[in-house]
Order: structure tokens, then C-alpha cells, then sequence
């Protein structure tokens, strides 16, 4: 909704995605009616500081938020990018900026170098393994090279205590390309890591045990790695991801309750591993050329290309993608053509056929095509 | 003569061609084809020397590689925009005859009066736009930007103009369009020599301005005011079969050259405010890159604004259909030039125009529109909406409880008279956005809502059941208050409904337009039928007419009155509607098919639903169906009894249905449509209503908003608005993976399962069908099947492996085999030995080329108005584009010779930054440019004013302001201005006026980035003195004024004159007094200094020139900022020099004495032998004796004093004697010689006397 001449939004859900997707076109926005009724109203402490770290990132923001805190207006800058360091309050985790950061970093003025402190996996976010292990190839695709791009985790933070830090460093781009990739493949082999910290060791292997056992139906060539993290509070879990012959990643993960945290009963180490996996193989049957962590990027940096047409074959869409989608519509004035992917070996078969032995595939894909907007990254200079 | 010498010819031999005389002939002589040197002697050809031949190879390859350019994606759509040609050239030149000339060249038609733009249709596939370019800077510049083509002429008696040298300087800025000279005037040069000359020179000078080789073309006359036929025809086709590369900036930006206006504000508005903004609607075709609906743009001379509403037009100049001839026949050669007055007046009857059919008429205006789109209502309603009253507006307005039932109207509204103010505008964007309606509420809050036409029909088959319903409408105006909040859960339920039969039809909704009694249910079906049985009579025309008497009516009655009009209007919605439902019923039936199919699947399906449900409830399971219906008839009870309870069963319903829709809308993900809907349209106004209903719930009841807030409740009213903030997707019910069954069904996800051409299984499987059904054909490729199929041949096929492609093996296939198998070993040799594909530069070639032809490929089936919607306004539509608050001068000045450009702004490009650019005076400008100085810039689609800050690189990257920018070099500049693409190019001027003596063109560069500070240092210096001095430490007054200030510089370096240098510790005191140490004594006559770079701080003042808006007596003299020199000169204003400077004689300036250099004696010691000082004793002077002379002797002296005083006497004498005597010796051999000359003379005389004497005789003889 535009009220003069200023995208506006109200509440204080897809904070992320408006903020990102103002920074990117430069239109201002304004959020009003952030948790207006609620019985704490206002923007909370990690948002805040999510709008202080792109301030950070960029020169120039501007800023107003009323007394309340709950209504925000964003005139956005120039992305800076460079080397910065911040601290995320441990409500969320450190999964909640780094998506944002990813949107952006490739269109900074100067290469962004940022080492982020504080909680690593938790159960709202995408932890920093699953976004190593489905975002990076992502980012890798796009960014053609993975010279300079890298997320490194110094150390794991567990929820309530955090003390996690992560390093995240993105080369900058003019361009993107456009592409088309319509073909996921199929899962050649499983990795993951099997985190714990501050439990017994044995933890580690009992969860690995478990959900090794619900992949080995599927394939042989599944491995996963043990990190007994040293943090300041306890916790395990465990973050998969399924690689295809085609170099898509799917990826899930699943965790303990963190300490204080009320819920009816807790998790055996064995639970963890087991809903991890078939929250993977749910990814799997959901399928789609990325997992559905990955898709508002993508779709991001399909708006992005040149006007040229992409195309990609997504699983169903995530609420959290068709926001993302509807909001692209705002800021780019793009729309996408979506489509039932159909495989191209079953088009020319006959349909009593299909019938009789189901599709074996998962969930019917979609294929997504949209017009790049012919963005070019305006901060990145010459010298 | 002529007589004679015709007598005189003889009869010349013919030779014969054929015949018997001829083919002997050929006989005799036969034509033998001589070798070439090269294979008569090919050793002489051969390799000399490998190093040359290598060397050669290299230039070769040199040269060729220097010609690549960089592959760009093809972009140019199938049907492409005209081409723009400008015509250019100082005043006077001929540029109208030439433009007239042309014209009538392509369709044999005199414009006598060409104003703006001209298209014609020229060939094939190439249509024209002709733009004359007047000899002001702006409309050059603007030009420049939009030209393909430039056809500059050339005055021959006059010379290269410096308007010409102008505009190539910014065309080059720009990206160069094609420019063909055109050299005219040459009759007026009589002489043929002066003429040869002339051309020569020019074409000389032409081609050094812009490359060698480039064309120059001969207008050698004037027949009849026009030029000779077959120049004009030879520069036509020229023209015509011109290519060009894509620059930049255009294949970046839609662009649009405006070829008619249209302002559309409405006349009262005008008559009572003149000068009141305008609403304006301009049409062009676009070009560059697809236009976006609603795209920010800035209209060169005018100013950024932001396109109100876009659509595509039928194009007015068509390319001719399916043209098999070489050539266009007269019918097919289309002109359309709306500003000169060709549409309508003079044409009319060859060609096809738009009609203009009176500017000012906005309902024909939008008429036109109506054409092109087909939705019937929606365009013309914003327009008749300005002349309604609130009231008609309010009995206008609808709403649609389902989106796939008809409309209610709006009377419930207005039987509360307090309530919401509703007015709809019923607007199709026709740029792709759904047809959607706006509704204004009392608060003044925008509320869209948008509607689908492919749901409309859904119930139509359940119509004939509910048609009873429709007798007991009774109206209750307290319920009507409800309808807004119900609105929303009723489209959810009926998006349910119409998906999967989870609550019978019949039992659902009923109610009417504000009828029934059960808030919750409104049946709008129920009525259709009924209309439609009854009302068949009450057509469209009835639509039109009866809705406008029940406005009428409404406002009078109150009570009984508006029931009667509402009912009817209600009914005439229905009608409406219905009609529209009627059309599709295919695509209930589709819905129904789908679920059936969901019906029909196994478990895993059922699991999906349960997963989808546990989404929204919790894990609730599905068993809600029945809990529903339990529900629902709780709902129906309770609005019979008192309110409060109703409110509570509606508030309960209210949640059941909507954890139904929620959970329905995931397993509808599945239905491609659905989903479009759901992004793109639907749940936007669903969100606002939820938005609405909370504001509600604010005014009323507190209970709810808490109710909703339940922690475990994902997707509730405030899900959307607040709910947390993540991306990552956790599904709340996971499946039973440990189950086979389930597990099945990703089986072929892994590389162990199936793979995806699974065509070995599925031909065996085929195979065995036939063996089971005997013959069968193939509808696909008409080929037969019969039973007897060869075992063997299927176990080939088994064996041949995964990735051949299925073929239907019978007697005939095993030729096709063979042809494939070949096909693939050649693919095979191919990749192997062909470094075809190795290339990196044909590669990257190969790739841009598919995307484009997927470019060209993915949309080309769909229909344009759906097109639009995903790619936008594509290059070559003709569209219309509507701007509301377009300033009043732009009509009121409007001068078609001024070009109108709509130029599309990218993201970020509507913002205001620093620009740095690099810059470089253009090196004929005569003025040097001061920092600070405005100047008038063209960058990307703008012309602005700005003052502009150079700067130079430093060599470690500092950027250090300059007073002015150097000549002949590129510096650095910063401007306030709007953010550009980094590698754009620019012109500058300082002034844009009409004929100033000078060139105009101040500078060009590029911009190099933008950026939201400035990064320009200027050096500074602090002085102080010392105050104090404490052996190494001083205390330093007179640099600062107070502590913030030193503690600003705590830390920095400081230096006396003399060197000693010093760090800034700490501030001492409140006056600016600080302490510092030296790495020596200082002395109090020393002055300490602070050296510091201070970032300038830049004027952020950028001022658009509005060209386009001044009165065309001033559009070529406005000025805007004065430099600052010219402010100085028209206030009189001189600089008082600075007495310092002034050069004076040095008068006392102190020799410069070194004093001995002296080493101390420790240092001596340690110094090396060879350093050290040598101790040389002094050698003592030898002292003379001192002579006394005794009395003789003293005379002795004197004598001999004496006798030397007269030798010398003499000597002189002698001397001077001496020269005496020589002088007289010379003076006589002189006298001799003369004489001996003389003598000789004499002699010569007499000799030559007589030798003349002799031969006189002799001659006369």
C-alpha cells in the first residue's frame, strides 16, 4: 500500500524482507502498527538492533521511529558493506541477520567482512549450519566464483546463553545473470553435522545412530560430522542436508529445548536425530531445485537479473516465500508466471499409467518464471 | 562539317557471334585460362620463414579479435518500436525540406506542415520516426539520448556549424547514434574546382569529428523547393536498411517519445483554477526495455513523476500482416503524426488513424481504451466517477461476499447513516494487475479489493437449489454492520468450498444483500436463479438505466424507500454478475476433477491433508468437518437469540472457518491458480480486512483480540500482521516417514530410486500392454502398434540404457535407429574433436543467443494483456500513459518542436546522492571552470543545475580539492545530484542560452559513483604559538578556542617552522590552550603548526531544468544559478587584490655566511682516522729582511729611478715614431695602388674603345 508516495506495511512480520527489499530499490518504507496491541507494543530488542545493523551496513539510512516503537520509517542509503562486527541479542538467532545480509552483501559498495556474535542454532531461525549448507551453494551459483565468499563459525552459541560467533565474507557484483534451472536431480548423498554442547558425548552418536538409520532406507552414502561444541549453555542437534547430482541442496535440521524453555516434554537425543531426518525427507518430498529456506533468495535474485526471463522449479512455496513474492511485486513491480512443473518424462505418457504407480517424487512442483528487473548494484563505484 | 564527315564514315566491320564463321573462329583460338603465378611456381609461395608466417598469423588474429565485442543478450522484440530518426542542423539549413522530402519519398504524401514526431511505415519490418531537432541545446540534448539515427546537415557554403560540433560532443556523451552527414547548398558554388574543394575539406573535417569512413551524402540542388529525387531515394534506403549496436543506457531504460498528449483534467477544474494541475495522458511507443505499470519516470524538461495508470493501445501505425510481395503497396504505407494534424484532417482516407475526436473529451478518450481491453466495467469508471455525487457513488458501490458470487451492493451502508462512507471505483489496470475495485471508507482509508473473473462462476450449479430462500428476505439493518467482518471468512469458506466439498453446498450461506437474518450466511446464489428466471426483460440496458433511478430515490426514503432500492439494486448486481458467471463453468469443473483425484488417493494424500490442517490448528485433526457443520448450526441458532450470544457463536465460527481456510490453502498450493490468486491479488485485501476487524474489535470488544493471541495458534488474525519473523519453514505435522508407505512416495528422489526417464520400464510395460491388447495406435505420432512385437528388439532397447530417448520400435524403427545412433556418434566426434564449443568468447555467444531465444519464446502464446503483466509494457507496444498532477505549463507551453520524452527511471534512480564523476573540460571551452561554479548537466535522462566540486586523486587516494578544474587532464568531481548508473556519460554547459559566440559544451566525463557523503579534502593548517616551553614540552595558545576542539586532536602532529616535530597530549585549560611535546626544545619565537585535511562539505542543491515548461520566448534563455563570476560582473563587484601578493623588489635580504663547521672533540675521538680532523701545523710565512739603505745607495736609486723614467720616455718615442712612419709607408702603397688601378682602367677603357670600334664595324657589316 503506498501512502505519499511511501510504501507502508503494517505489523511487524516480513520486517526483514521490507527492510531488505527498501534497501535494495532505495524506496523508503514505513511500518506502522508494530504489535500495536500487544502487551509489550513496539519494535523489540532484536529488531532494533537488525535496524541497527543495516544501518551499519549502509551510509546514509535514515531512521525515525515513534516514541511507542511501533511505527518505523526506513529512508535507506547507500550500501557500505566492509568490515564490521555486531553483536545479536539472543532472542533470535544469528540466522535472522545473516539472511539479510545475504540479500544484500552482493551489492555493497566494498566486499562485506562481518563477524556476528551470538546465538548460532536456535529453533526459530535457520541456524548458521543450515544456511552454510543451503544458502552458500545459492550464493555460490550467483555469485559464479565463491572467491571471497565464505561463512566461517569460530564458535557454536547455544540458546539462552549465546556466545556464538560467525564470520561472513561476500564479494560484491555489478550484474547478476539470469538463469534458468529447471532440473533438481536427485539425491546423490547426505551430509550433516551432529552438534552438542555442553552433554555428554554420547549424545552425539546416539542422535547420529538414529538419524542415519531413517536415511539408510533411502541411501548408503549418508555422512555426518560431530561437533562437541564447548558453549555457555547445553544443548544438541542436528542440521542435514541432501546434495542431487544436479547441485541442489536441501537441508533441515532439528534441536533440543534449550534450557528453561517450557515445553511439554523433553527430547531424547534419538528424537532430535529422527525428527531431523524426516524433516529432511519432508524437504526431499517438498523438493524443488532449492529447499524451501533458500527460495525468497532465489527469487530475489531472479528479480534481480538483467531483463531477461529465469526460471526455476521450486517445491510448494513457503508462506514466508509468497510474502516475499507479493512483496517483490511492491518494490519491483515484478511479477512471477508460476506454473505446475510438469517432468518432462511423464509429459508424453499416458495418464492411467501415472495413476497406477503414483508419483514417486514427492509434492507436484512448481516452476516459477519471471522478467529480471535489470538491476545494477548503484553503490559499487570505480575508482 | 557534320555533313562531310557523315558522308566520309564507312560501314564498320560487325563481327559475328554465332554461325559457322564464329564457332571456327572460337576454334582456332581457344581462350586457354592462365595459370596464376602462384600455381605456376608454387614453391615461390611457399613458407619463406616460419617466424613471418607466424607473425602473420598473429596480426591476423589480432586483428580479428579486436573487432569482438562483448556478447550482448539480443533484446529486440519481434515487433520492434520505430526507429528514431532526428534530423539536425544549424537554422536554416534545409532540415524542413529534407524532413518533407522524405516523407514524401516513403509514402508519396506532402506534409506542408510537420510538427513533432512522424512515424511511417516504411518496409516490412521497419517503421520510422521522424524528429526535427531545433538548434536549441536542450531539445539537442534531449535528442541525442533518443536518436537511433541522425541525419545532420551540413551547410556547404557555410561550413561545419558549431551546433553541429555541439551535438556530436553529446551524442558521444550519450552513446553515439548512427549520424550521416548530409551536405547541402552545394548549387551555390559556382565554381566546380571551389566545389571539388570544398567537399573535400568538409568531409575531411567531418570524419575526423566522428570516425574515419563515415558517410557523408551530396545534396546537389533544389528542383521546385525540393531535393533531386534519387539523392533523397538513396539516402532513403540507407536509411532504411540501417543497423545498430544496442547502447547501453537504452537497452537499460524503457523509454517512450511521446507523439501525442492528451490532458484530461477536468475542464471545471480548469475554468475555475487555470493554473490548477493537470492530468495528462501521453501515448508513444516504448522502447529501450519493457515499461513497468506505475514505473517512476522523469519526463526530460518537466520533472520525475510516477505513471498513474498505463495501458497498451491498438498501435496506430502498424506493421503490414503476412506481406509476401517485395514491396508495401500504398494502403500499407501508414503515416501517423497526431501533432502535426495528419490524424483525421488531411489523410483521412488512405490511411488509418486514431481518431483524435476532440482532445478534450475524456469518455472518448477512455473509449479507446475499452477497445483494446475487454472488461467492461472498470476503465470508465474513474471518470464518471468525478462527476457523481457521494451518493450515487455510495449506491454504485459493491461488495462480493465470495469471490466467486456476485456483488452486493452497498445499500445496507447507508441505511446507518453514520456509517462508512463507501465509494468503489471499479478499475481494471489494465498493466496485468486483477480487475480490482477501491473502496474509500468514512476514515478515508483506501481499501482494495481485488476480483476474479475465472471464480465468479463457481456455484452456478448449485443455484437451483436455493432459489426458496429468496421469498423471506426480510432486511435487518443491525446486522448489517457484520457484513464487512464476515466478508473475508465467507471468501474464505467459499474458497474451501469450492475446492473440496467439506461442507455440503445446500446447508452453507444463505442470505441475501443485507437481508437475511443470519448474519453469518449470505446466499447470494439463492437470488440468482430467481433474477434470472423473472428479470430476463432487464437486460444491460436495464443495468444502465435502473441503478441510477434507485440512487435517486435512496436519499429521499429513509427506510421503506431505500429497502425497495436496495433490493432492486441488489438484484441488478445479481444480474450483472451472473451474467459474468455463466460464462465459465469449465473451470468448476476443473476444481472438482482435482479434488475427486484427491479423493482417490492413498494414504499419503490423507497424510498431506492431515499435515496441511496441522498447519493452522495444531494437529487438529480432520475430522473438523463434521465439527464444522455442528458449528455452523450453533452459528444460525444463536443470531436468532440476543446479540451478545450471537457475537459469541459468530466469534467461534468465525475461527473454525478460519482455521479451515488456512488449512485449505495449503493443500490448495497445489492448484496453480489458487496460488497466483492468493500472491497476487486475494490476501492483500484479505489482510486489510483483518486489519479492518481489528480496529473493530478495538472500538468494541477486548475480548477477542486477546482470544486471538493464543500462543500455539500459527496462523490467526494476527498472524500475518505480527507473528514472528522467520524464513524458516517447519512443517507442523511431520509425516510418519518411518512408514514404507509414505516413504514410496520420495523413492524416486534419490539416485537409488527410479530415475526420471524411466523409459526402459515404462516401454517393457508398454510392450506388455500390447502383447495383452493386441494392436493399438499411437495418437501422438500416428504411427500403428501392432501385437507381434520382436522379444529381441525389446531386450535391445532394455540394454541400449536410460538415456535413449523412447521410440516406438517396430519394422520402420529400426531404420530410425540406425539414423539416431549415427546422429550420436557424430555428436560424440563432434565434442570430441571440434573446439567449437571450447571458445570461451563463442561460448559466452552461443549462451546469450538462448536466453534470448527464450526471451522471445516464453511469453510469445500468452495473451497481451496477460504478457504485460509479467514482463510489462514490452518495446514496440503503443501505449498510454496517464499522469496526474502534471504542472499547468505543460500545456499551456507546450511547443511541438520541444521533444517529450518519458524516460523510465530504474530503483534507486528517483534518489538523491553525491555523484563522483570523472571530468574533463572539453578542450574548445573557452572559460576555465571554478569549483563551486554551477553547471547545467545531462546525465542519463536529466538536465539539471548543480554546483560542482573538483578534486584531484592524490596519489594515495585522497581526494584533494582543486580551485579549478586543469585543462587538457581528467579530474575528479562531486555534485549533488540524482543516483546514475556508475560508467553513464554526461555533458556539462554553463550556459544554455541561444546564440552565445563561444561553444557550449563546458566539460564531458563519467560517473564513476554515488555515494550519500562527500569524500573531497581540502587542506588545512592551524598556527599557534607557544606560551610556555618546559625543556620538551610546550604549551601551545592561539590554535584552538576551546577543549572539545584540542580534544578533537589529541593525538595529532604538530611541526614548527624549523621542524621540530610534536604530538597534540592534552587540552589545558578552557581557552583552546593545550600541551604538546617536541622532540626538542622549541623556542618562543617558533610557530607551531597543525596540518589537517578537512572534508568539504558539498551544497546539496540540484534544480532541474524545466525547459519544457518555460513560455517558448524563454525556453532557450533560462540561466538558472549565476557562476560566481558572472554575479561579480553584473553587481560590479572586482576583488581587491591582496597586498601580500603583489610582486615588489626584494630589498634587504641578508647574505648568507656559514659559519665554519665545527665538530666536537668527543666526536673527533670516535670519528675514523680518515674523518678526522687532521691538526696540520701552520707553516710559517717567511719573513723579509729589512733593508736599509745607506746614503749612496739611496742615490744609487734615484739614479737608477731616473735612468728608467727616460728609457721609458724613449721607448714611447720610438714608438710612436714607429707608427708614424708605418702609417705614412701605407698611406703611400694605397696612393700607389690607386694609381695602378686607375692606370689599368684607363687601359680597359681604350682597349675595349677599340675592341668595340672593331666589332661595331663588324656588325654593321
Amino acid at each position: 500500500m503506498e501512502v505519499n508516495g511511501i510504501l507502508t506495511y503494517d505489523g511487524c512480520n516480513f520486517l526483514r524482507q521490507r527492510l531488505v527489499l527498501s534497501m535494495l530499490t532505495g524506496k523508503p518504507v514505513r511500518i506502522r502498527n508494530i504489535r500495536a496491541k500487544d502487551a509489550q507494543p513496539g519494535l523489540r530488542e532484536y529488531e532494533v538492533s537488525l535496524i541497527r545493523l543495516l544501518d551499519c551496513v549502509s551510509n546514509g539510512s535514515h531512521i525515525e521511529v515513534n516514541i511507542s516503537g511501533t511505527s518505523v520509517l526506513f529512508k535507506p542509503g547507500v550500501l557500505l558493506g566492509g568490515i564490521l562486527e555486531h553483536s545479536c541479542p539472543n532472542q533470535r538467532g544469528i540466522g535472522y541477520f545473516l539472511e539479510p545480509l545475504f540479500m544484500l552483501a552482493p551489492f555493497c559498495k566494498n566486499p562485506l567482512d562481518i563477524t556476528l556474535k551470538g546465538v548460532t542454532n536456535n529453533k526459530i531461525d535457520p541456524s548458521v549450519d543450515m544456511i552454510r549448507y543451503s544458502l552458500m551453494p545459492v550464493m555460490k551459483k550467483f555469485l559464479v566464483t565463491d572467491e571471497g565468499l565464505s561463512l566461517k563459525m569460530t564458535r557454536r552459541g547455544l540458546p539462552p546463553g549465546g556466545g556464538g560467533v560467525v564470520q561472513f565474507t561476500c564479494p560484491v557484483r555489478r550484474t547478476l545473470r539470469a538463469f534458468q534451472w529447471e532440473d533438481s536431480g536427485k539425491v546423490q548423498r547426505i551430509r550433516g553435522v551432529v552438534f552438542t554442547s555442553r552433554v555428554a558425548p554420547t549424545v552425539a552418536n546416539r542422535i547420529l545412530e538414529a538419524a542415519k538409520g531413517e536415511f539408510l532406507n533411502f541411501l548408503t552414502d549418508v555422512y555426518f560430522t560431530i561437533d562437541n561444541a564447548k558453549g555457555s549453555s547445553p544443548g544438541y542437534g542436528l542440521c542435514a542436508a541432501a546434495e542431487t547430482n544436479k547441485g541442489s541442496h536441501l537441508s533441515a535440521e532439528a534441536m533440543s529445548n534449550a534450557r528453561g524453555e517450557e515445553t511439554p516434554e523433553n527430547k531424547l537425543p534419538e528424537d532430535v536425530g529422527r525428527e531431523a531426518a524426516w524433516r529432511l525427507l519432508e524437504e526431499v518430498y517438498r523438493g524443488g531445485c532449492v529447499d524451501s529456506t533458500s527460495q525468497p533468495l532465489v527469487l530475489l535474485f531472479m528479480v534481480l537479473a538483467p531483463t531477461d526471463v529465469s526460471k526455476i522449479v521450486l517445491g510448494p512455496l513457503t508462506p514466508y516465500s509468497m510474502h516475499f513474492l507479493r512483496h517483490l511485486r511492491d518494490f519491483f513491480q515484478t511479477k512471477f508466471k508460476i506454473d505446475e512443473h510438469q517432468e518432462s518424462s511423464l509429459v508424453g505418457e499416458d495418464e492411467e499409467e501415472e495413476e497406477e504407480e503414483g508419483p514417486r517424487t514427492g509434492a507436484s512442483k512448481l516452476k516459477l518464471t519471471c522478467v529480471g528487473s535489470g538491476y545494477t548494484n548503484i553503490s559499487k563505484g570505480q575508482v | 562539317m557534320a555533313d562531310v564527315e557523315d558522308f566520309d564514315k564507312k560501314k564498320s566491320h560487325s563481327q559475328r557471334h554465332s554461325g559457322r564463321k564464329a564457332q571456327k573462329k572460337e576454334a582456332k583460338n581457344k581462350h586457354v585460362q592462365d595459370l596464376t603465378a602462384q600455381q605456376r611456381n608454387p614453391k615461390a609461395f611457399a613458407f619463406q620463414s616460419v617466424v613471418k608466417a607466424q607473425r602473420r598469423f598473429v596480426r591476423t588474429q589480432d586483428i580479428k579479435s579486436k573487432k569482438h565485442h562483448i556478447p550482448v543478450v539480443d533484446r529486440t522484440p519481434v515487433e520492434p518500436p520505430p526507429v528514431v530518426v532526428a534530423v539536425v542542423g544549424g537554422p536554416k539549413v534545409g532540415k524542413t525540406t529534407l524532413l518533407r522530402c522524405l516523407i514524401k519519398n516513403y509514402t508519396n504524401q506532402r506534409l506542408s506542415d510537420i510538427q513533432g514526431p512522424v512515424t511511417i511505415v516504411v518496409g516490412k519490418k521497419r517503421r520510422l520516426t521522424f524528429i526535427e531537432v531545433n538548434n536549441d541545446v536542450n531539445c539537442m540534448i534531449d535528442i541525442a539520448k533518443v536518436a537511433d539515427i541522425v541525419l545532420m546537415i551540413i551547410d556547404a557554403t557555410f561550413g561545419i556549424e558549431m551546433e553541429v560540433f555541439e551535438f556530436l560532443e553529446i551524442c558521444r556523451a550519450h552513446g553515439s547514434p548512427r549520424v550521416m552527414g548530409i551536405l547541402n547548398h552545394l548549387d551555390m558554388l559556382r565554381d566546380n574546382k571551389s566545389l571539388r574543394k570544398k567537399k573535400k575539406a568538409l568531409k575531411h573535417r567531418f570524419q575526423v569529428e566522428l570516425y574515419p569512413g563515415a558517410k557523408l551524402f551530396y545534396f546537389s540542388g533544389l528542383i521546385r523547393e525540393e531535393y533531386l529525387k534519387n539523392e533523397i531515394k538513396n539516402l532513403g534506403r540507407f536509411i532504411s536498411v540501417m543497423k545498430f549496436r544496442p547502447l547501453t543506457w537504452r537497452t537499460s531504460h524503457p523509454y517512450v517519445i511521446v507523439d501525442r498528449y492528451e490532458d484530461i483534467t477536468n475542464p471545471e477544474r480548469i475554468r475555475e483554477e487555470p493554473k490548477c494541475d493537470r492530468d495528462v495522458v501521453l501515448y508513444g511507443y516504448v522502447r529501450g526495455i519493457p515499461f513497468q505499470q506505475s514505473q517512476a519516470v522523469h519526463i526530460p524538461g518537466c520533472g520525475d513523476f510516477k505513471i498513474k495508470d498505463m495501458s497498451f493501445l491498438p498501435d496506430p501505425c502498424p506493421l503490414p500482416e503476412h506481406l509476401k510481395k517485395r514491396s508495401l503497396n500504398a494502403k500499407e504505407r501508414l503515416t501517423y503524426a497526431p501533432m502535426s494534424g495528419v490524424g483525421g484532417v488531411m489523410y483521412d482516407k488512405d490511411a488509418v488513424y486514431i481518431d483524435l475526436g476532440g482532445s478534450h473529451h475524456p469518455n472518448k478518450v477512455k473509449s479507446q481504451v475499452k477497445e483494446s481491453d475487454d472488461e467492461e466495467e472498470g476503465v470508465l469508471q474513474p471518470l464518471l466517477d468525478l462527476q457523481k455525487t457521494t451518493n450515487e457513488k455510495q449506491a454504485q458501490s459493491r461488495i462480493q461476499l465470495f469471490s466467486h458470487s456476485k456483488f452486493i451492493a452497498n445499500e445496507t451502508k447507508y441505511a446507518n447513516e453514520e456509517m462508512d462512507t463507501v465509494e468503489i471505483t471499479d478499475r481494471t489496470s489494465s498493466e496485468g494487475l486483477p480487475l480490482f475495485e477501491t473502496v474509500t471508507d468514512n476514515t478515508g482509508r483506501v481499501r482494495r479489493r481485488a476480483l476474479f473473473n475465472d471464480n465468479l462462476e463457481n456455484n452456478v450449479d448449485e443455484l437451483e437449489s436455493d432459489d426458496d430462500d429468496e421469498d423471506g428476505e426480510t432486511s435487518e439493518e443491525g446486522e448489517e454492520e457484520d457484513i464487512e467482518e464476515e466478508e473475508e471468512e465467507t471468501s474464505d469458506e467459499e474458497e474451501e468450498e469450492e475446492v473440496n466439498d467439506i461442507i455440503p453446498p445446500k446447508k452453507k450461506f444463505k442470505n441475501d444483500s443485507g437481508v437475511e437474518s443470519d448474519s453469518e450466511d449470505y446466499d447470494l446464489d439463492s437470488d440468482l436463479l430467481d433474477i434470472q428466471q423473472q428479470n430476463l426483460a432487464l437486460k444491460v440496458d436495464s443495468e444502465v438505466k435502473e441503478p441510477a433511478a434507485a440512487r435517486k430515490i435512496m436519499p429521499l426514503s429513509k427506510n421503506k424507500d431505500s429497502d425497495i432500492a436496495q433490493k432492486i439494486q441488489g438484484i441488478l448486481e445479481k444480474i450483472n454478475t451472473s451474467q459474468q458467471n455463466t460464462k465459465m463453468p469449465s473451470t468448476t469443473n476443473k476444481c472438482k476433477i482435482l479434488e475427486d483425484d484427491d479423493d482417490e488417493d492413498d494414504d499419503d494424500d490423507e497424510e498431506e491433508e492431515n499435515k496441511d490442517k496441522g498447519l493452522s490448528n495444531g494437529g487438529k485433526s480432520s475430522s473438523s468437518v463434521v465439527q464444522d457443520k455442528g458449528e455452523e448450526s450453533e452459528g444460525t441458532d444463536s443470531s436468532t437469540s440476543d446479540e451478545d450470544e450471537d457475537e459469541k457463536g459468530k466469534e467461534e465460527y468465525r475461527m473454525e472457518m478460519f482455521k479451515q481456510a488456512t488449512s485449505n490453502f495449503y493443500k490448495n498450493q497445489s492448484t496453480v491458480s489458487f496460488l497466483r490468486k492468493y500472491i497476487y491479488g486475494e490476501i492483500k485485501e484479505e489482510e486489510e480486512n483483518r486489519l479492518e476487524e481489528e480496529e473493530e474489535d478495538f472500538g468494541g470488544l477486548f475480548q477477542r483480540t486477546s482470544k486471538v493471541r493464543k500462543p500455539g495458534e500459527l496462523y490467526s488474525v494476527h498472524a500475518v500482521m505480527d507473528d514472528t519473523d522467520t524464513s524458516r519453514y517447519i512443517p507442523p505435522v511431520l509425516q510418519e516417514w518411518g512408514d514404507s508407505e509414505v516413504r514410496v512416495t520420495v523413492m524416486d528422489c534419490f539416485v537409488t530410486g527410479d530415475w526420471k526417464d524411466r523409459d526402459a520400464q515404462t516401454l517393457l510395460k508398454m510392450d506388455d500392454e500390447d502383447n495383452l491388447y493386441g494392436d493399438f495406435e499411437d495418437l501422438e505420432n500416428g504411427s500403428k502398434f501392432s501385437a507381434q512385437t520382436d522379444q529381441k528388439q525389446q531386450e535391445e532397447e532394455n540394454k541400449e540404457g536410460k538415456d535413449e530417448v523412447q521410440e516406438p520400435k517396430k519394422e520402420k524403427s529400426a531404420k530410425e535407429k540406425l539414423l539416431e545412433k549415427k546422429r550420436r556418434l557424430k555428436e560424440m566426434f563432434d565434442s570430441e574433436y571440434d573446439d567449437k564449443g571450447s571458445d570461451h568468447f563463442d561460448n559466452l555467444k552461443a549462451e546469450m543467443s538462448q536466453q534470448a531465444q527464450l526471451n522471445r519464446a516464453e511469453f510469445e502464446g500468452l495473451d497481451d494483456q496477460l504478457r504485460v503483466q509479467y514482463e510489462g509494457f514490452r518495446p514496440g507496444l503503443y501505449v498510454r500513459m496517464e499522469f496526474s498532477n502534471f504542472p499547468c505549463e505543460f500545456i499551456t507551453n507546450f511547443d511541438a518542436s520541444y521533444p517529450v520524452i518519458v524516460g523510465g527511471l530504474l530503483e534507486n534512480e528517483t534518489n538523491m546522492g553525491f555523484i563522483r564523476v570523472r571530468i574533463k573540460v572539453h578542450r574548445w571551452y573557452p572559460k576555465i571552470l571554478k569549483n563551486r561554479d554551477p553547471l547545467i548537466l545531462s546525465l542519463g535522462w536529466r538536465r539539471f543545475q548543480s554546483p560542482i566540486y573538483y578534486a584531484k586523486r592524490e596519489d594515495n587516494f585522497r581526494l584533494r580539492s582543486l580551485k579549478y578544474a586543469r585543462k587538457y587532464l581528467h579530474v575528479e568531481a562531486m555534485l549533488w545530484g540524482p543516483v546514475t548508473q556508475v560508467n553513464t556519460g554526461f555533458v556539462a554547459l554553463q550556459n544554455i542560452t541561444d546564440r552565445v559566440p563561444e561553444f557550449r559544451i563546458a566539460a564531458n566525463g563519467v560517473v564513476l559513483e554515488t555515494d550519500k557523503s562527500s569524500k573531497i579534502v581540502k587542506k588545512l593548517k592551524f598556527i599557534g604559538t607557544p606560551e610556555k616551553i618546559l625543556k620538551k614540552t610546550a604549551f601551545i595558545k592561539d590554535m584552538f578556542n576551546s577543549e572539545t576542539e584540542v580534544a578533537k586532536f589529541v593525538g595529532a602532529k604538530v611541526q614548527t617552522q624549523s621542524g621540530i616535530r610534536g604530538i597534540i597530549k592534552k587540552f589545558k585549560g578552557r581557552n583552546g590552550l593545550y600541551r604538546a611535546t617536541f622532540e626538542d626544545m622549541i623556542k618562543m619565537s617558533d610557530v607551531v603548526v597543525l596540518k589537517t585535511w578537512v572534508p568539504l562539505e558539498l551544497a546539496k542543491h540540484c534544480f532541474p531544468v524545466r525547459s519544457l515548461l518555460l513560455p517558448s520566448n524563454e525556453k532557450a534563455a533560462w540561466q538558472g544559478m549565476r557562476t560566481v563570476a558572472q554575479i561579480k560582473k553584473d553587481k560590479g563587484i572586482k576583488a581587491l587584490p591582496n597586498p601580500d601578493s603583489f610582486y615588489t623588489d626584494i630589498t634587504s635580504r641578508r647574505e648568507y655566511i656559514p659559519l665554519p663547521l665545527r665538530v666536537p672533540k668527543d666526536l673527533q675521538k670516535s670519528l675514523p682516522y680518515h674523518l678526522k680532523p687532521k691538526v696540520t701545523p701552520k707553516a710559517q710565512k717567511e719573513q723579509r729582511v729589512v733593508v736599509v739603505k745607506n746614503p749612496e745607495e739611496v742615490q744609487m736609486d734615484t739614479f737608477m729611478k731616473r735612468l728608467k723614467v727616460m728609457m721609458e720616455d724613449r721607448i714611447e718615442k720610438e714608438e710612436r715614431d714607429k707608427v708614424k712612419k708605418k702609417q705614412k709607408f701605407q698611406k703611400d702603397i694605397a696612393e700607389r695602388e690607386h694609381m695602378r688601378l686607375v692606370r689599368e682602367k684607363r687601359k680597359k677603357a681604350a682597349i675595349c674603345k677599340y675592341k668595340g670600334k672593331k666589332s661595331g664595324s663588324k656588325s654593321v657589316v
